[in-house]
């Protein structure tokens, strides 16, 4: 299954930030990861069926370790850039 | 795949150090075996053996067949990320003192893994976590002034940071999600391990790295090309292009445009990839790249009037 990496500015809001996230998956599939270069986020892709909109990819900045939200599976983790502002960010996907 | 891509890098290393006579080079890296973990035998170094989680005495025995509770194996796995990430953030902060100090004369010697050489059907969990020793290689490079000062010590850490993310995501996500839990049994879990561990080293982030900048030079590449072909100012832009949230009816457009391309045949996608003068390597995904980057409605017609043109559908 291919892959593809997109990047996307590091000055963005987290709801922002988000909101990419969610319109790649309806072009490219499901995230799989994401991360930082220093001055963009990178976010990878499995190109595929995209999810739905109701299970599309949510974030949420944390410390230490991920969280477990109910009715969430955890996607990925990555350190990204939120407005500018390096941390740690996990994105989550409702439970089918 | 794995073994062929450390062969060569290896060899070149070797021989730089045979030339140079650099043998006695700083090893800054956590060495995965030795400072943290070695396969329990009477030749174990005492203080290797006490390094073992208590956790996980008696699970690294296991083979893939082996069950052991999800509560014991998450256990070891939490026990030895964290010895890896102690590991691991001091050898960041020595690499980072590197940058500050500017110390362009001392030797780094990254781990050129050679791991799945020892990764033979039956091996035991220990096995797998000792094969980074069997594996263990100096691969050795001079810090030249011209290429590692800060700014690159500080991409190649984050490069580390960015690739040890991806695998503590990819054990988070066997250990939470109740449809893989079951099926992740202690065997796998050292390989990840393993994988997380080599994702902090030197070696792997240059590795990525030099993924990314092939990624960078396709992106050029097409730019350039596109640039030849058509008359557009905005075709000049290379490296990573950024994509930005766009409209939500535009982005309607751009999902429907992505649906319809992942259904055509690949012959088919190679035609579309080529009337947009892609470069075709991976028509698939530079179709959908070439949506992604679309984010007016213009841009996005554009695409739509290609497949109108080359299929008759009107999207």
């Amino acid at each position: 299954m291919a892959m593809a990496t997109e990047s996307t500015p590091g000055t963005q809001d987290l709801p922002t930030f988000q909101t990419v996230i969610q319109q790649q998956e309806g072009i490219f599939g499901p995230l799989t990861a994401l991360a930082n270069d220093g001055v963009n986020n990178t976010m990878t892709f499995q190109v595929g069926p995209s999810p739905d909109s109701a299970h599309r990819s949510t974030l949420s900045v944390y410390t230490d370790h991920p969280p477990q939200k109910a009715g969430f599976v955890l996607v990925c983790i990555g350190q990204c850039l939120v407005s500018s502002t390096v941390q740690q960010v996990a994105a989550y996907r409702k439970s089918p | 795949m794995r073994i062929s891509r450390r062969v060569h890098p290896l060899i070149v290393v070797l021989t730089a150090m045979l030339l140079c006579g650099c043998a006695g080079a700083w090893s800054g890296e956590p060495s995965f075996n030795r400072g943290i973990l070695l396969p329990d035998t009477p030749s174990t170094p005492r203080d290797v053996q006490n390094s073992v989680p208590n956790v996980c005495k008696g699970l690294l025995d296991t083979t893939p067949s082996d069950s052991v509770t999800a509560r014991a194996r998450n256990d070891c796995i939490f026990a030895l990320m964290g010895t890896i990430d102690a590991a691991y953030y001091e050898y960041r902060k020595t690499v980072r003192g590197l940058a500050d100090t500017g110390n362009a004369a001392t030797d780094i010697v990254g781990i050129g893994i050679s791991s799945a050489a020892t990764l033979v059907p039956g091996a035991t969990t220990k096995t797998i976590l000792s094969a980074i020793n069997t594996g263990l290689s100096g691969a050795k490079a001079k810090i030249d002034s011209d290429i590692l000062y800060s700014k690159s010590i500080t991409l190649i850490v984050t490069q580390m940071d960015a690739d040890r993310d991806d695998w503590k995501s990819r054990i988070f996500t066997q250990i939470n999600d109740p449809a893989k839990s079951g099926n992740y049994g202690m065997y796998q879990a050292a390989t990840d391990l393993l994988s997380y561990y080599e994702a902090g080293t030197w070696d792997h982030a240059l590795t990525s790295l030099d993924a990314q900048a092939s990624s960078n030079l396709s992106n050029c590449r097409a730019a350039v090309k596109s640039a030849q072909t058509t008359s557009s100012a905005s075709a000049t832009s290379c490296g990573p292009q950024l994509v930005t949230a766009v409209a939500s009816g535009i982005q309607v457009h751009r999902e429907a445009l992505a649906a319809y391309v992942k259904g055509l045949s690949s012959q088919d996608q190679s035609k579309l990839a080529k009337s947009l003068n892609l470069p075709g390597q991976n028509p698939l995904v530079e179709i959908l790249q070439s949506v992604a980057a679309a984010t007016t409605a213009d841009q996005v017609d554009a695409i739509a009037a290609k497949i109108k043109e080359l299929f008759g559908k009107d999207i």
